[in-house]
């Protein structure tokens, strides 16, 4: 490329940017887009393997409740206890190389300060991954959250993000993984904003909006995106029926409780088994085989049996549900998932969750159906309400249930009862006071925010390798510079890394297309000297006020002492650092 | 804007010539430190020589030694070693800017090259007699006070 192609193209490139004015908040919806794509691709991948695992260990091709049911009763039992014994060790032997964080569901990412755990995230899912092809009674969309994030956090980390846009990137990760595994891109940006960020402002869901669609795109590239469970007849229930629904929310918070109280029982049980993991593991996983002699339905994750209750067919052979099966599926789910994760397997919970809501929301239906003969809403649509109710209770997401579930069904008349039902459920269960399901434990401590904010320095916050130029560097240079890496600040440095000066985009923008300027003029020429800088010890408090001041959006980070330059620091960081640091100082409910 | 003109410029090289230039506009209202003035531009020329080519220097500092624009022409017939192979320089415009002033730094000398890049100003440059007609050629003789268009 010649200097006359390339000035023209700075022009037309300047001309964009000063119409655009794009922002570091900008850039974060381009990488958005990026860990999106990135993260569906990995999603993809994992189902995959998992099947071809699944096809290993069972010998039966295609996979899911149909495979698993095909298996004579002995392999029943033999192949999640065979597949929890093979997930133990896996995880003993991960443990061994890397310290152990305590268990958590695997769909909600600990975002601390966007720099995810890598070997722990990796063996955990590979666990998984030999959990979930077993047939335990799991979620199989956890890993798929887990290595979107990890995917985003290492993108965070090589591009040397600092942590509040760390952050934010592995956020955008776990929703690109949420949409990806469940179809339902607007529920993936709600979950991670409701459950992960904790806020639904437009500077974290923006970028989250963006991976999400950018996950589900890239799935619809590669296989079928359709709705999980399409919900066809619904018609718009009469008020008289919506009282049935308000009955349907309450009986769904209730039950929420219980399965959330059945969970932490029975990891209690089992914390007093002193066995090896692999071998609580293995008692975990024949608890489910035994179950699954009797109830093959427990097995999985209970997308088949979501499948065939929200079409009023029983899951195995053709046949209306009735209310005793329905009943002992959801206990049977219940115990098998409670002891699928008591004994310590890693995995998601999140389509467990969903199935005890169809089954709540089923039980509804029979009693209603009963006592009113002319109830016209059938069990599909109280079971889907019931999914909803018992989702919005268990994660104390409210938002996100009522999207996930309309978007899971792509019915609009199911709104307004799974509206009402789910706000219901959410009351219910917060009014018992009892953890919700992706409540976090005691945070970790190398999460730079949860650091009393009086300590946190510029330092801690500040983008590090910033762009660097030296005074003698050619005004072609400059603007080469400003064309690739797309920045409108450049620093200028001494032979000792010394701060000298920043030249600003702003001051050469008209001048770009003469040449004889370039001949003439350097770096030092039209650098301002003696720039606004911060120090690296500067308190953060301290730095929003120079930030005020010098009305940039941009400062230079100064090492205290010696002047070097040390980094660079956006208002845009230091307004998301003090927003999450200033969240956790509040008391929490 | 203090413009001085020198139409028969001698200097054995840059140094002696910048030198020249600046001491005529160390009188020159806007001129603070004219030492520093010669200094600041010496520096700067040491980093990277301003020759420009076709015979024109265009010597240059932003400096705390001016509080407004300050500009020397001068026309040396018989040439000043100027380029970094020792290229001879027939038209050299001295330029000190106050220190803040990066933008319309940047415009001014552009539109100043601008002029010295047409062969024919060029040409015109090197035989006119007057200083106002060569101002006038570099476009610099609105922005001159009157008194000062004399060397």
């Amino acid at each position: 490329m010649n200097e006359g192609n390339l000035f023209f193209l700075l022009r037309a490139w300047l001309w964009l940017r000063r119409q655009a004015r794009p922002t570091d908040v900008q850039w974060n919806l381009v990488m958005a887009v990026l860990v999106g794509v990135v993260g569906a691709g990995l999603g993809l991948l994992f189902k995959a393997a998992t099947l071809v695992l699944q096809e290993m260990l069972t010998g039966v091709a295609g996979g899911g409740l149909a495979a698993f049911a095909e298996l004579p009763p002995w392999q029943r039992v033999l192949v999640p206890t065979v597949g929890g014994l093979m997930a133990g060790l896996t995880l003993m032997l991960g443990q061994k190389l890397v310290k152990q964080k305590p268990t958590e569901y695997m769909e909600a990412i600990r975002l601390g300060d966007g720099r995810l755990p890598v070997k722990s995230s990796l063996y955990r899912s590979f666990a998984a991954m030999l959990s979930i092809a077993s047939g335990t009674a799991i979620g199989k969309e956890g890993p798929l959250v887990q290595l979107s994030s990890l995917a985003a956090s290492i993108l965070g980390q090589m591009r040397k993000f600092p942590p509040a846009r760390r952050r934010l990137l592995v956020a955008c990760g776990a929703a690109a993984g949420v949409a990806a595994a469940y179809n339902a891109p607007i529920a993936a940006a709600l979950f991670v904003s409701e459950i992960t960020v904790g806020s639904l402002a437009m500077e974290s869901l923006g970028p989250l909006i963006f991976a999400a669609v950018a996950s589900i795109l890239t799935v619809h590239v590669f296989s079928d995106a359709s709705p999980l469970y399409r919900l066809e007849h619904f018609a718009l229930p009469h008020w008289t029926e919506m009282i049935c629904f308000c009955a349907v929310g309450i009986a769904c918070g209730l039950m929420a409780a219980l399965f959330l109280a059945m969970l932490e029982q029975i990891k209690k049980w089992f914390q007093k088994v002193t066995v090896p993991l692999a071998g609580k593991l293995a008692l975990g996983g024949l608890l489910v085989g035994l179950i699954a002699l009797a109830h093959p339905e427990v097995t999985g994750n209970g997308y088949d049996v979501l499948k065939s209750l929200l079409h009023g067919e029983t899951v195995l052979q053709p046949g209306e549900w009735l209310w005793q099966a329905v009943l002992l599926i959801l206990l049977a789910r219940m115990v098998a998932t409670s002891a699928a994760f008591g004994s310590g397997a890693v995995g998601g919970v999140f389509t467990p969750t969903l199935v005890v809501g169809a089954c709540t929301g089923s039980l509804c239906w029979q009693a209603f159906a009963v006592a009113f003969p002319d109830l016209r809403i059938d069990q599909a649509g109280f079971s889907t309400v019931g999914m909803g109710a018992v989702l919005a209770a268990a994660t104390q997401a409210p938002f996100m249930s009522i999207l996930m579930i309309f978007e899971m069904t792509l019915s609009y008349e199911i709104m307004i009862p799974l509206m009402l039902a789910s706000v219901i459920g959410y009351y219910t269960f917060r009014g018992l006071r009892i953890h919700s399901l992706y409540h976090h434990g005691p945070p970790d401590a190398y999460d730079i925010f949860n650091r009393p904010l009086e300590t946190l320095t510029v330092a801690d916050i500040m983008q590090t390798e910033p762009r660097t130029i030296g005074p003698e560097a050619g005004f072609g240079e400059v603007a080469r510079h400003f064309l690739v890496e797309g920045f409108d600040r450049q620093y200028m440095i001494g032979p000792d890394r010394k701060l000298l000066g920043v030249v600003r985009l702003e001051d050469l923008a008209e001048h770009l297309h003469s040449r004889s300027l370039a001949a003439a003029f350097i770096a030092g020429d039209i650098a301002h000297e003696n720039p606004p800088a911060l120090d690296t010890r500067t308190p953060l408090p301290e730095a929003l006020v120079l930030f005020t001041h010098e009305h940039e959006h941009e400062l230079p980070v100064v090492r205290a002492g010696t002047g070097e330059l040390a980094g660079t620091l956006t208002r845009n960081d230091l307004l998301l650092t003090l927003a999450e640091a200033g969240k956790r100082m509040a008391p929490r409910q | 804007m203090a413009v001085s003109v020198n139409l028969d410029l001698a200097a054995v090289d840059a140094a002696d010539a910048i030198r020249q230039l600046a001491a005529s506009l160390a009188q020159m209202p806007g001129v603070a430190d004219g030492t520093r003035l010669v200094t600041d531009v010496l520096a700067r020329e040491v980093v990277l020589p301003t020759y420009v080519g076709e015979g024109v220097a265009l010597p240059h500092a932003r400096t705390d030694a001016v509080t407004t624009r300050v500009v020397a022409v001068a026309r040396s017939p018989q040439g000043v070693p100027f380029g970094p192979k020792g290229e001879l320089a027939h038209l050299i415009v001295l330029v000190g800017c106050p220190r803040q002033d990066v933008s319309s730094y940047l415009t001014f000398s552009r539109q100043l090259l601008r002029r010295l890049r047409v062969p024919r100003v060029r040409t015109e440059l090197l035989t006119v007699k007057e200083p106002a007609k060569f101002l006038q050629l570099l476009e610099l003789n609105d922005e001159a006070p009157a008194g000062s268009a004399a060397s």
